[in-house]
């Protein structure tokens, strides 16, 4: 008989309420909830339209849910905005760059927005790590698709974020690139960062996350880990997140193919 | 091809139609469209107005003459400056979509001149309404506009392919375009000398001080006669009184515009990769404008760019403000200094013009504190690096750990800065250039009291007029010019107007306390005793006014900027 561990849970770094987004008549997200414990990553996955970018647009700020409550890292995002926004970064699958910033001044720019007082010490090796060194006098319109979303991704990392954000976050990268913003994510879910990663690529999402949400048309349709979601059907058993996922959103026979 | 054509270009011009009058069901367009409508309609038929004054200038010799000579000089321009946007643009998805179909290049051409005829069409109708009826038939007018326009659209277009045809093939190009190379070269060079022996009557013209008669000497110079000739046979029918004298015309006028249709469609310029090089620039730019709703060219090799430095620490707003300023320095075009510059310079002539008994630096003086005088009015106009640029952004921007009313303060300050700094800089000009000036101006203590008035009083009115300015972006997004996409149509126009009588109105609503609170100030002080040392503290509370004003203000704006959907500003 094992002894009760004595042990307590961290609390989740991302908890979501029933959360609901309506525009209009039209419900982009239906009463969504789940959480995301620290260093945990987490996926989100669902078809075009399903709510994807909705739901990560609330869980940062940009817009206010109509009901329910998120809360990151205990502050709720509605409430106590800027407390929760210290502590989490957003990465968009299209990067947001000012064109009149060079690359080391977007740094610069985010270290005084977040308060980042050794932000020199941090820019450098960020730079090197997403080999924008080179780069750091380049204006956002003279750098590729591929370095526009590593800036992106460099001021996302720069105040090191305990909840990080990603959508589509290998758009534009090169293979190496790919290759080094996997081994990013999974450093800093290590080192206790949340991630919550939404992408089309479930290669991807199988890869690196350790457990999955899958929505559509706003609704939640799974969540847990792969394994779960299986064992909880059984006429999935030995298929992958491509199979499991197109069963699930609806298209079956593309799955039995 | 050319049905198919037509077919894209009629359903393209269809579909946006739709879009537009569907739009007008939403009453802010709805509104927008009828106060457009009516300043149309009183700029050009308001019976009230002597535009029959306007149409009469445009129809006589005089303004044949001058328009003659503007032609000439525009299609000079073409050949020899060349052309800073093509004037064959191709859309992304034509470049995507046409260039590697099986169409022929002249089919590509033939695409332009077919979707050139729209715009063309609706400069005909503008100047109708400019020319006026006069005495000849509408319709033989605008055909006679049409003729006109497309001559000059298909010059334009062959100075250009010409011009692409030099550039690709380098000498062989100027052997196989002998003749057209030989012309032109010939013509410069001719029009150059018979300026240079011109210049006595050209000169006597000028003693005369009659504008018209200079312009009536230029194009009466023999070469000059003989380039604008072309262009005085394409005006010809516009201006004829009669129909006789329209037939008597327009012939040549058409064979001008016939002869180009061969010369453009049987080039042999490649000039898709040029079309499809600026087609990527266009879609660049555009993405630029919509993300960020600005553009900044790369800086070229070897220089350096302009930089503030911005400490890691601190207020968290200031980094708003240094993000605006960066902007504001590096967005500034050459055009716009020059614009600047000439208005300037203009605005001290004509003083000069006006007091022509004063010395130098009195009208230096003068001039710096009208300049001055007029960025309090316009620099909230002018300078617009606060939300209204940065709305745009709202996305990126709503992510940042900024409180909405620290957001919407930082953003105010931006403008408010740069109008204030640029007002003070005048300021000082004024008061170094009074020092020297002979002219007897207010004593020393006087002028020293009025530029101490001055030093709040300036931003203060600056912060309420920027602010109310950020109000109309915050508050009806869809009224306000954000970025620096310029919307068109008549219904953008009302919008402007709207938005510019509601921001005055807004703006006056603002003063009145502030500027009651600052002459009971300075009343109590008593003018008769400490002169116009009695501004000062007037001109503080009025600022004080002010800002408190604005600071409660930005807190409701502020809880407004945290509920705005992106949805609302795209």
């Amino acid at each position: 008989m094992s002894e009760p561990s004595t042990s307590v849970a961290p609390p989740p770094a991302i908890e979501v309420d029933r959360l609901t987004k309506l525009y209009g008549n039209l419900t982009a997200v239906d009463s969504l909830s789940f959480t995301v414990a620290p260093g945990e990553v987490f996926g989100l996955v669902g078809p075009n339209g399903a709510g994807k970018t909705t739901t990560l647009r609330s869980l940062c700020g940009i817009i206010r849910p109509t009901t329910g409550s998120i809360r990151i890292t205990g502050h709720d995002i509605v409430n106590d905005p800027v407390a929760a926004k210290r502590t989490l970064a957003f990465i968009p699958d299209e990067p947001q760059l000012f064109e009149y910033l060079t690359v080391s001044e977007h740094l610069q720019f985010i270290a005084r927005i977040y308060g980042v007082g050794d932000a020199p010490a941090r820019s450098a090796p960020l730079l090197a790590e997403l080999e924008l060194t080179d780069k750091r006098d380049a204006l956002p319109s003279e750098l590729s698709r591929g370095m526009r979303q590593k800036l992106a991704i460099a001021c996302g990392l720069l105040h090191r974020p305990r909840v990080l954000m990603l959508d589509e976050p290998l758009t534009g990268l090169d293979p190496m690139g790919i290759r080094k913003m996997k081994a990013t994510i999974t450093a800093r879910a290590r080192e206790g960062t949340a991630v919550l990663l939404s992408s089309h690529l479930l290669q991807l999402v199988e890869e690196l996350c350790s457990r999955i949400l899958i929505i559509q048309s706003g609704r939640l349709v799974a969540i847990g880990a792969m394994d779960d979601i299986i064992a909880d059907r059984p006429q999935l058993a030995g298929r992958g997140l491509e199979d499991v996922f197109l069963a699930l959103t609806g298209d079956g026979d593309a799955a039995a193919r | 091809m050319i049905a198919t054509f037509t077919w894209y270009i009629a359903h393209g011009f269809r579909n946006r139609a739709v879009r537009r009058i569907r739009r007008i069901r939403e009453p802010r367009y709805a509104i927008a469209l009828i106060v457009g409508v009516l300043y149309l309609w009183s700029i050009f038929f308001n019976p009230a107005r002597s535009h029959n004054a306007m149409g009469s200038f445009a129809l006589n010799g005089t303004a044949h003459l001058f328009y003659a000579l503007g032609l000439t000089a525009l299609a000079a321009s073409w050949w020899l400056v060349g052309f800073e946007k093509l004037p064959i643009q191709y859309t992304p998805a034509e470049v995507q979509l046409l260039f590697p179909a099986p169409v022929l290049r002249r089919q590509l051409v033939e695409l332009k001149i077919l979707q050139a005829q729209l715009p063309v069409l609706l400069s005909c109708v503008l100047w109708l309404v400019i020319l006026g009826r006069g005495s000849g038939s509408i319709l033989l007018r605008c055909i006679a506009l049409w003729v006109l326009f497309t001559a000059l659209y298909l010059h334009r277009m062959s100075a250009w392919l010409v011009r692409t045809s030099l550039a690709e093939h380098g000498a062989a190009g100027a052997r196989r375009g002998f003749i057209t190379v030989l012309v032109v070269g010939t013509a410069t060079v001719a029009a150059a000398w018979s300026l240079i022996h011109g210049l006595p009557a050209l000169r006597a013209a000028f003693a005369t001080h009659a504008p018209f008669r200079i312009l009536s000497v230029a194009l009466h110079l023999p070469v000059i006669a003989v380039l604008s000739y072309p262009f005085r046979l394409l005006l010809a029918p516009v201006f004829a009184p009669t129909t006789t004298a329209w037939l008597g015309t327009i012939w040549p006028a058409a064979i001008i515009m016939l002869v180009h249709v061969p010369w453009v469609l049987h080039t042999d310029a490649a000039f898709e990769e040029a079309a499809a090089e600026a087609s990527a620039r266009r879609a660049t730019r555009l993405a630029m404008i919509r993300s960020r709703g600005t553009v900044v060219r790369p800086a070229r090799p070897g220089r350096t760019r302009f930089h503030l430095p911005l400490g890691a620490s601190g207020f968290a707003g200031v980094a708003i403000v240094w993000k605006n300023a960066l902007a504001l320095v590096r967005t500034l075009t050459v055009q716009t200094i020059i614009s600047f510059t000439i208005a300037a310079t203009a605005l001290l002539v004509g003083v000069f013009s006006l007091n022509s008994g004063h010395d130098a630096a009195a009208m230096i003086a003068t001039g710096a504190a009208i300049i001055a005088g007029v960025l309090a009015l316009m620099g909230p106009l002018w300078v617009r690096n606060d939300l209204r640029l940065d709305l745009q952004s709202l996305e990126f921007l709503r992510a940042l750990p900024l409180g909405g009313a620290e957001f919407v303060r930082a953003e105010i300050a931006a403008s408010v800065c740069v109008i204030t700094g640029l007002q003070y800089v005048l300021l000082a000009i004024a008061v170094v250039a009074a020092s020297f000036s002979t002219y007897p101006w207010f004593d020393l203590s006087d002028r020293a009291a009025l530029v101490l008035a001055l030093l709040p009083a300036l931003p203060a009115v600056n912060l309420l007029s920027v602010l109310v300015q950020n109000t109309l972006a915050l508050l009806v997004p869809g009224w306000v010019q954000l970025g620096i996409t310029r919307r068109g149509g008549v219904e953008a126009m009302g919008q402007g107007i709207v938005s510019v009588l509601g921001s005055t109105l807004a703006l006056l609503l603002l003063l009145v306390i502030p500027l009651l609170a600052g002459t009971l100030a300075s009343a109590l002080l008593r003018f008769e005793r400490y002169g116009l040392w009695a501004l000062l503290p007037g001109a503080i509370v009025v600022a004080a006014a002010a800002l408190a004003e604005a600071w409660g203000i930005t807190v409701w704006l502020g809880r407004r900027f945290e509920r705005l959907e992106p949805a609302e500003v795209t």
